[in-house]
């Protein structure tokens, strides 16, 4: 359950979930002007795409649902798309402050990882001193995967994923890059409504 | 980059900062790989006003302006600190982005009178 000191900018994350059912129609600025808001509305509509494909992949299936694990990943996403420490990037001028956040990074970290498929990112976490320069960090990632895939391939196809993304976007010292597979997902059977409509 | 002025002499004139902060926000939004300016005003102020613009609209039908500052200019030891807080587009790299961002800061503020800055504080609030 979410409280009050989960909101992003002022909104709940099931205010969040119905602008992307709106299709973010009409625009509301006090979502679109942030950042934090942002991150989570992009991860949120990436988890939406993998739930439809699973539900194309086994229409006919009639299983019990489990998507206890799906909640988990929205609640992941809604408190790391927070802003989070200032991460430094270098520049020779001794007037500048460059920095990305962690939650910027939290956020592709999680977009380089739902990029492979079967793997779907839950926990992303940055340990260590990561505003200071140099200092070595890790990198903790939980994930899901298909039930039925090799998890050993992925696992790596996942760590290559981070790694590139890390050093494209940051400057951090990353010493490791640990992967935990907490879970196993199954496709996702529709909900019974769902035979009668067509898919979106 | 700016030097300290020489003793005795005036500071030079930046323009209004309504000016300075237009021309700085066109030259953040030109360096190739930014593809959002955030507002640099605290959260909770950036909230409240996003709310009241956002109940403006509602109730005139009219679209809000967006009056929120995208480019903070304030004054820190005697000079300038200039804060911006920006979106990368993903296929750039965000340190390359902030530094080409920082870089055509101090152009333009060369442009401008070359005005003493103790501070450009450039974040990267979204990579996308």
């Amino acid at each position: 359950m979410m409280n009050p000191s989960d909101e992003l900018a002022g909104h709940t994350f099931e205010e969040l979930s119905d602008y992307l059912d709106r299709d973010r129609t009409p625009a509301d600025p006090s979502i679109d002007g942030f950042p934090e808001c942002e991150i989570a509305l992009r991860g949120m509509q990436r988890l939406r795409r993998t739930q439809r494909a699973l539900l194309r992949k086994d229409v006919e299936r009639e299983s019990e649902r489990e998507d206890s694990w799906v909640n988990s990943i929205l609640q992941h996403i809604n408190l790391e798309a927070r802003a989070g420490r200032d991460i430094p990037i270098s520049h020779p001028s001794p007037t500048a402050r460059l920095s990305v956040t962690e939650g910027a990074v939290r956020g592709i970290l999680r977009a380089a990882g739902d990029g492979v498929p079967n793997i779907i990112v839950g926990r992303c976490r940055l340990d260590g001193e990561v505003s200071e320069p140099g200092a070595p960090v890790t990198v903790r990632v939980d994930a899901t995967v298909l039930e039925g895939k090799n998890i050993p391939p992925l696992a790596e196809q996942l760590r290559e994923a981070l790694y590139t993304a890390l050093s494209q976007h940051t400057e951090l010292a990353v010493e490791a890059v640990d992967i935990t597979i907490r879970d196993l997902y199954q496709p996702v059977p529709p909900p019974a409504k769902a035979k009668a409509s067509s898919d979106e | 980059m700016s030097d300290a002025l020489a003793p005795g002499a005036p500071p030079p004139d930046p323009g209004t900062p309504a000016q300075l902060t237009a021309q700085l926000e066109g030259a953040v939004l030109a360096v190739p790989g930014v593809d959002t300016l955030y507002s640099a005003a605290p959260l909770v102020a950036t909230v409240v006003a996003s709310v009241i613009a956002t109940t403006v609209e509602a109730v005139t039908g009219k679209p809000r302006s967006t009056s929120s500052v995208s480019v903070s200019v304030s004054e820190k030891e005697g000079g300038l600190k200039i804060a911006v807080k920006i979106g990368v587009a993903a296929p750039f790299a965000a340190p390359d982005v902030s530094r080409r961002v920082h870089d055509a800061i101090t152009d333009q503020l060369d442009q401008n009178g070359n005005p003493v800055v103790t501070e450009i504080a450039v974040t990267v609030a979204r990579i996308d």
